[in-house]
């Protein structure tokens, strides 16, 4: 119950932190006008860059996100066995369909990496698999919608991000071991379980634990 | 419609996610999901993390003229991108063969054929015998009920065995029930439909 509470408040005051430094952003790019600071903090956030695409086809948001995504794709690639230049292959075709099927976006049910994951995810199985698989489920739950012009939106879902990597940090880390090397390899959780000679329900019960978390702490996203 | 008793571990909706599942166990588990909003809102969770976490990578720069490769292309229309649902009449199922009475198998292929994935349909109050599993099986029900020794099983309900578990499922009286099965090869059962039967009914 004490460490509970504890994580909580380390959760509680890295949330304030974060929020202190987005406010700290806007009051830069106020002042930047001058250009001095210009470089001190790169970029929007997805969200507001995802919804510069959607509403306008605005291309220099695509380049934005592209400089900002598309390099995290590509690392996420290679740690899943990619060589590099199918990694870059993919990466951008992943971003070229963020632009193609922007209007699948909903900022709603997704944030614009969890979007994004899906997209790799999916381009990776099939590139790798060279066949159809049945993740083309996670783009079809996603159907075309009416513009999301609610400014709202927006700062829920960068609140709601925030809230899914303090779920994440706030995991043991025996939990934490699990969820990286599932996410960051091609192994399903019975190889993770035989890869650190450990009993399958040890792996199982762990990652149960940890979805129980993320979904206590981050709410249903739907 | 109510919502399903029966769902897949967390470890098999993280493997689904992760995208570590092979196509015909992801398919079983993709038709458990158009019937569990409860599992559908557990993916989107664990797909925000999936996010986080590539976010959290270390960036690795693409080669130098990517970007306008990029920024070039947006004009041009893509691939053609399917983005369609795989539900049970989407699968490309091989022809309908009767075993007997009420009861046949739909075979498909998907992947490279790695696995097996076919529906299975049980007449109204068939009685199966005991029988056992080779190697991991997901089942998702589409239509009708049966019941075993875990329970009741109605349409959208999740089922995974494994090797060691045996069960003798009991199909509710009311009407036929219909199965999306994944399962593992080699399955030598399989190899003569009769000996499936036999598995099956006992018959
Ligand atoms: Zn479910």
């Amino acid at each position: 119950m004490i460490a509970q509470a504890l994580s909580y408040e380390t959760v509680q005051s890295r949330r304030i932190e974060r929020q202190g430094r987005r406010s700290a952003r806007v009051i830069l790019r106020v002042v930047g006008e001058t250009a001095v600071i210009a470089e001190a903090e790169p970029v929007e956030d997805a969200c507001a860059l995802m919804l510069r695409i959607t509403q306008a086809r605005d291309k220099a948001a695509f380049r934005a996100l592209f400089q900002m995504l598309a390099p995290k794709v590509k690392a996420y690639l290679i740690r899943h066995g990619a060589p590099p230049a199918q990694a870059e292959d993919l990466a951008q075709e992943t971003l070229l369909t963020v632009w193609r099927k922007a209007e699948y976006f909903d900022p709603r049910k997704a944030s614009v990496a969890a979007w994004v994951f899906t997209i790799a995810r999916n381009l990776r199985i099939d590139a790798l698999r060279r066949e159809r698989s049945a993740m083309s489920y996670a783009l079809s739950v996603l159907e075309p919608d009416q513009a999301p012009d609610n400014p709202e939106i927006e700062s829920s879902t960068a609140e709601r991000e925030g809230r899914v990597r303090d779920a994440m940090q706030s995991l043991p880390r025996e939990q934490l071991e699990v969820i990286r090397l599932s996410f960051y390899s091609d192994k399903a959780h019975a190889e993770i379980a035989h890869e650190l000679s450990l009993p399958l329900g040890t792996v199982k019960s762990r990652l149960r634990l940890a979805l129980a978390r993320l979904r206590g702490m981050v709410g249903d996203l739907a | 419609m109510t919502t399903p008793n029966h769902h897949p571990a967390p470890a098999v909706l993280s493997d689904y996610v992760s995208g570590a599942l092979r196509p015909a166990f992801a398919t079983v588990v993709a038709a458990h999901l158009e019937s569990c909003p409860h599992c559908r809102a557990a993916v989107q969770t664990l797909e925000a993390l999936g996010g986080a976490m590539i976010e959290d990578l270390a960036p690795v720069s693409l080669s130098e003229g990517r970007i306008e490769q990029a920024m070039a292309a947006l004009d041009q229309a893509g691939p053609e991108v399917e983005a369609h649902a795989v539900t049970a009449d989407r699968i490309p199922f091989g022809p309908e063969r009767w075993l007997a009475p009420g009861m046949s198998i739909r075979k498909a292929k998907v992947g490279n054929g790695e696995d097996l994935l076919y529906l299975l349909r049980l007449p109204a109050g068939q009685k199966t015998v005991p029988h056992g599993h080779v190697g991991t099986e997901f089942t998702t029900v589409l239509k009708g009920a049966y019941v075993d020794g875990e329970g009741r099983f109605a349409a959208g309900d999740f089922c995974e065995m494994s090797n060691d578990i045996e069960h003798q499922p009991h199909v509710d009286r009311g009407g036929e029930c219909l199965c999306l099965i994944a399962s593992e090869k080699p399955m030598r059962q399989f190899t003569r439909l009769g000996r499936f039967v036999h598995m099956i009914t006992g018959v």
